[in-house]
């Protein structure tokens, strides 16, 4: 067989190390390891890596994983169950909800600016629309790994 | 022909019923990749609390995501394809700035190791323990997709062509990214024969 170290063929001696190639190509391999110091040496060396990797360990899973998962499932529904409903309004009355929250906010900002307007003034911070850094990160890497992955889908399914 | 291949796989079939409407196929799903998920993370970040919070995550995208799920592709790509993203992303953030110092502190990992008749002595313990630091150091000295297409190989046991399709790369990408990466261990971890 032709010497895979000096092929750029390593696969087959990572496959070996890992105990991952087909017999009949192993025990071709495992005769030229024989014959060939190179080879030999890179198997040797890879098989300690994966014997030290094999020794690593992950931690257990925390009992109560599956439980704070759920609620956030349950959590994030409640949320969506607010926007749906919010957005079924708008499209059902979508003028009547529309000119509501116009006034709203024009009595908002009314009031804000009025000099004579009763109580402190509240921090600028107040005003602003409680909206999560967080959860806008969140859509626009769901949209990039969504985007993403339909690429590489369709790659596939034109591939196949 | 793509659709015809991963309707084979059993976990797409899960996932349409959870798509449908099924919960029950969702808990089937999570309590198949829940600890293959949070291990790769865990490895990629090396903070199990960081891992936790993020495979979290990856199974929030997944049931967020039931309602539009096309099985093109295998699940488990899919899964993984979002499970890197979000370590990627955590990694680049330096949320899991607060790296483990030690391995098994958490983990019980000791007790499986340990020879049930006869405890380790702290020579053994310790030696056990700095052998362990240096592979984790060896693995977070790797470039981010060496290190995830290395953990997705070694521990998921992936083939060239699934770890091509989670890192969206070509198969010969692949190779060169492990072999690579396998060079840099073996320089590091050969002489723990």
């Amino acid at each position: 067989m032709k010497c895979p170290s000096e092929n750029k063929e390593e696969a087959d001696l990572l496959a070996l190390s890992a105990g991952k190639l087909e017999p009949a190509r192993a025990a071709a391999t495992e005769e030229h390891l024989k014959a060939c110091s190179a080879c030999s040496r890179f198997v040797e060396q890879q098989r300690a890596v994966w014997h030290a990797l094999d020794g690593w360990e992950a931690p257990a899973v925390t009992p109560d994983f599956d439980r704070r998962l759920f609620q956030r499932i349950e959590e994030n529904a409640g949320r969506r169950n607010w926007f749906g409903a919010f957005r079924t309004a708008l499209l059902r009355h979508g003028l009547p909800v529309a000119a509501a929250a116009c006034l709203i906010v024009a009595a908002g900002v009314v009031s804000q600016r009025s000099p004579d307007s009763a109580g402190p003034r509240q921090p600028q911070g107040t005003q602003v629309e409680n909206l999560q850094p967080e959860q806008v990160e969140h859509a626009v890497d769901d949209l990039q790994m969504l985007s993403d992955f339909s690429g590489a889908a369709r790659a596939d399914a034109d591939e196949l | 022909m793509g659709t015809v291949a991963a309707a084979l796989d059993y976990d797409a079939q899960l996932m349409i019923r959870v798509k449908s409407g099924d919960d029950a196929s969702f808990a089937l799903l999570l309590e198949k990749h829940r600890v293959p998920v949070i291990h790769f993370l865990y490895r990629m970040v090396q903070n199990g609390a960081v891992a936790e919070e993020l495979a979290q995550e990856v199974f929030l995208r997944v049931y967020r995501s039931r309602g539009t799920y096309e099985p093109t592709a295998k699940f488990t790509t899919w899964l993984f394809r979002i499970a890197t993203h979000l370590a990627l992303n955590s990694l680049r953030d330096g949320k899991n700035e607060r790296t483990e110092a030690r391995l098994d502190g958490e983990s019980g990992e000791a007790s499986s190791l340990q020879v049930s008749d006869a405890r380790p002595s702290v020579e053994q313990v310790m030696v056990r323990q700095s052998r362990l630091d240096e592979v984790r150091e060896a693995i977070a000295g790797l470039p981010e997709k060496q290190r995830a297409a290395v953990l997705m190989h070694k521990y998921e046991e992936m083939d060239y062509a699934q770890i091509a399709k989670v890192l969206n790369c070509s198969e010969s990408a692949v190779k060169s990214l492990l072999f690579r990466a396998y060079e840099t261990l073996r320089a590091r971890l050969a002489h723990m024969a």
